[in-house]
């Protein structure tokens, strides 16, 4: 499968996707030197598509301000179809209008776009309608809004229900190509989670996004593999730079998606590591890390899982968050480094 | 078809069968090309074995599958289902989501200017989900005329009399205050329930019909009866139940 070509190291500026359009407001608050919000390429994406010829139509549930529409109701405002507060509504007329060969996008943050309407989801694809839904402000990223909007659970959602394709960019430029991907093909019904949090970017903007597969993002040695999702990318690239710095060499695998999920290629790059470790903006029960277990468990492989524990979130920054929850380079790699220093009660992965 | 299965929904299938019947075989485009016909969302996707009988009338099915439905490996599903069965244009069952999917499709062929309408069968138990009011809200917000939702008032839902069980009335009322062009009618005269879908067509707004009904209708003994809205018939019921619609 042709993935792009990550690069390894941050990306100075002044690429092609730099310079295209982009809303003022999602200037001034997505982008923060090399770091960018994915979020920031939804709007401009979806009117590249539909100035491309697509028949994109585009949902909104009353967010349009975060979730970054603005370009779309700017410059196409015919295709942005005001719903209100209305997501199971939104999610059935999405069926609805995928039945006529239109394209629809639902976009929504992730509680209220997947969580939510997860039936009128699960009934979409019962019927096989190619729906795109994208969620934003996954995991830890709503932040201060608390525990009742911090959806920890979206993966474990997604990856339940037959046919739907689970799509987990890594950064910006993943972000757009796989939402055109997503809007281009025909046959899947489509959850795309999209962060909020500013990441480093790993992706070459031209690179065609293509589901399944894996990419090495990092690879200094191969005593601990970290497997991360979309916006764990750059934290687990960071982290095995820190581990390195140690004297501790750890390979780093972003997955594009969790469905279809690289099976194959997850055991190969697992092979030989004394630990596997998963990283992901979620809970750890049934998102990223229990994909992985299901992978190279059987091998017998020595699987921690990092996340958010089985609780509910709280109000706090994203940044407080991901600190409490560990989820930042220097704890992962602290808790690498200890867990390689602790011999399994297993094997290493075969 | 509840018979050979011994399951189904006979009730709430003999209050909506006079219903489709005057949709799909006079009002709507439901023969010819498949991409030139009309929509039929059946919200209340329980009574499905009325909307294959509809098919078989078409031509869509033939009649020798019936005996099939519920069955394992059978085209003809316990919930109608676009993939499996020829004719069936939308897959419904969860009540509440039918609307929702009617508004949508009927969306997409106002952008392309099809003049294909869009018809919308809805029990009570749908108006009993906040979701088809939500799509009620958005259908009239948006202008979408080339949508009849017709409603199946039969009054009595699983466990017993609408107004026990969640009062509903005044039902025209409230669709009427949602923004629809409104009319009541005896959904088993075939002339009345006609004019009362000709009525809401001729307005521009999305048209509901509130078509009062029987459940178990043309069978004594299910007439009004809850326990006939889920369940099957032994032989010696479907032997006097055929007698009484006719069919003996």
């Amino acid at each position: 499968m042709a993935l792009a070509r990550p690069r390894r190291r941050r990306t100075a500026p002044g690429t092609r996707r730099d310079r295209r359009r982009v809303g003022d407001m999602a200037a001034k608050t997505d982008v923060y030197g090399d770091l960018r919000a994915p979020r920031e390429m939804i709007g401009s994406t979806l009117v590249e598509l539909i100035e491309a010829g697509e028949d994109v139509v585009v949902l909104d549930g009353d967010l349009g301000l975060s979730t970054r529409l603005g370009p779309v109701e700017d410059a196409h405002p015919d295709r942005l179809v005001q719903l209100g507060v209305a997501e199971q509504n939104a999610m059935g007329v999405a069926t609805g209008l995928s039945y006529t060969g239109v394209r629809p996008v639902f976009v929504s943050m992730a509680m209220f776009a997947l969580a939510l309407p997860w039936t009128q989801l699960r009934q979409a694809a019962y019927a096989g309608a190619p729906v795109v839904v994208i969620g934003t402000h996954p995991g830890v990223d709503m932040g201060p809004d608390g525990g009742t909007h911090q959806c920890l659970e979206d993966l474990a959602l997604a990856r339940a229900i037959p046919e739907l394709l689970v799509l987990t960019p890594a950064d910006s430029a993943q972000t757009a190509n796989a939402i055109a991907w997503a809007v281009r093909q025909r046959e899947h019904p489509v959850y795309i989670r999209v962060g909020r949090h500013p990441v480093a970017q790993l992706y070459d903007p031209d690179a065609e996004f293509a589901p399944g597969g894996h990419e090495v993002i990092a690879d200094h040695g191969g005593r601990a593999l970290i497997v991360t999702e979309g916006s764990t990318a750059s934290l687990g690239r960071d982290a095995a730079d820190a581990l390195a710095g140690r004297g501790i060499g750890a390979r780093v695998v972003h997955l594009p998606s969790l469905k279809p999920l690289d099976a194959d290629g997850i055991r190969a790059a697992a092979s030989g590591c004394e630990l596997v470790v998963t990283v992901e903006n979620h809970s750890v029960i049934g998102g990223l890390g229990d994909a992985v277990c299901g992978v190279v468990g059987p091998q017998g492989a020595h699987v921690e899982r990092i996340g958010t524990p089985d609780v509910f979130g709280m109000s706090a920054t994203g940044d407080e968050m991901r600190e409490a929850f560990g989820l930042t380079p220097d704890a992962v790699a602290a808790r690498i480094a200890a867990w390689l220093s602790t011999p399994p009660l297993g094997g290493t992965a075969r | 078809m509840i018979h050979d299965a011994q399951a189904g929904h006979p009730g709430g299938s003999l209050s909506v069968i006079d219903l489709l019947a005057v949709i799909m075989l006079d009002k709507g485009r439901f023969t010819g090309d498949p991409d030139l016909r009309d929509w039929l969302v059946l919200a209340k996707g329980h009574a499905v074995p009325a909307l294959y009988a509809m098919l078989v009338e078409l031509g869509d099915l033939d009649e020798s599958e019936l005996a099939s439905y519920r069955h394992l490996g059978s085209r003809l599903q316990g919930h109608p289902d676009r993939r499996k069965t020829p004719g069936v244009q939308v897959s419904t069952g969860h009540l509440g989501q039918g609307l929702s999917v009617a508004l949508g499709i009927a969306m997409g062929e106002r952008r392309r200017d099809s003049g294909l309408h869009v018809w919308a069968v809805a029990g009570e138990g749908d108006l009993h989900e906040g979701q088809s009011w939500e799509a009620l809200m958005a259908a009239a917000h948006h202008g979408i005329g080339d949508l009849t939702v017709v409603v199946d008032a039969n009054g009595l839902t699983q466990h017993g009399p609408v107004g026990r069980i969640m009062g509903l009335e005044p039902l025209a009322a409230k669709l009427e205050s949602f923004g629809w062009a409104t009319v009541e009618a005896d959904g088993h005269d075939p002339i009345a329930f006609g004019a009362a879908l000709d009525e809401v067509r001729a307005d521009p707004r999305p048209g509901a019909v509130v078509a009062r009904t029987v459940k178990g209708h043309g069978v004594s003994f299910m007439e009004n009866v809850r326990e006939w809205h889920s369940r099957g018939l032994d032989d010696d019921e479907l032997r006097r139940a055929l007698d009484e619609i006719g069919e003996g």
